[in-house]
């Protein structure tokens, strides 16, 4: 929340705030269009969650409108794949995918599903100058 | 090779769909090596971008190039201990750093 009012107080009055992070379903990899599996993000998914409650209260923050899309990562390679997973916070990579990605020829495929929300900061008891317009779109 | 990030462009043509980064000052949280500050920071006005990892600062800085060098900055820093002037900018930006 010490973030949010940061960045809230950063902006000026009617300022935007764009969120951009992974939604459900899980990440999958994919060979030539074809699933190999779906990584274990749960717990991802619940930090996620966890984080953007304080933006969903209203209290600093209007959601005004979002968009969803697919995002791909593409490996030349399966170690590299596999590495970079590994780093990857609150997600894991169940055996019998991590087998799978081996055995399989790059070019390999992480799809991820991800929302672009535009939020506009409200103006608070602690703004020290009433809103003198608006950030046009 | 190294792995290629959204090669079909899905990011900002999301960003384009949805906020016009124009003569805007940006703050963006959680820039990393500046992959996504790059999509928009030749329309903004000016682009202050953290992130706490000094590596992919200093990555981020390296590939900052002469154009865009008066008016994008590159700073280490997080959120919470982010110290910028109130109201200083128009949007702010977190990308894949909620």
């Amino acid at each position: 929340m010490n973030a949010l009012r940061k960045i809230h107080r950063a902006l000026i009055p009617g300022g935007l705030l764009m969120d951009m992070h992974p939604i459900p379903p899980s990440a999958r990899a994919e060979i030539g269009g074809k699933s190999l599996g779906e990584f274990d993000d749960a717990e991802f998914m619940k930090i996620v969650s966890a984080t953007e409650a304080p933006l969903a209260d209203g209290s600093l923050f209007e959601l005004e409108t979002e968009v969803e899309f697919d995002w791909l990562q593409r490996y030349g390679s399966a170690e590299e794949l596999i590495e970079d997973a590994s780093s990857w916070e609150g997600c894991s990579m169940p055996a019998a995918l991590q087998a799978r990605v081996r055995e399989a020829e790059p070019p390999l495929d992480i799809w991820e599903h991800v929302v672009l929300r535009r939020f506009r900061a409200v103006q608070t008891e602690h703004d020290p100058v009433p809103g003198t317009g608006t950030c046009p779109i | 090779m190294t792995s290629l990030k959204d090669p079909e462009g899905a990011e900002i043509r999301a960003l384009g769909a949805l906020v016009d980064f124009r003569g805007r000052r940006v703050l963006e949280i959680g820039c990393g090596d500046g992959r996504m500050t790059w999509l928009y920071a030749g329309d903004a006005k000016a682009v202050l971008a953290v992130d706490e990892d000094e590596d992919s600062i200093q990555e981020a800085r390296a590939t900052l190039a002469p154009p865009l060098s008066d008016r994008v900055e590159f700073r280490v820093a997080s959120a919470e201990s982010l110290e910028v002037p109130r109201q200083r900018f128009d949007i702010a930006f977190l990308s894949w750093s909620l």
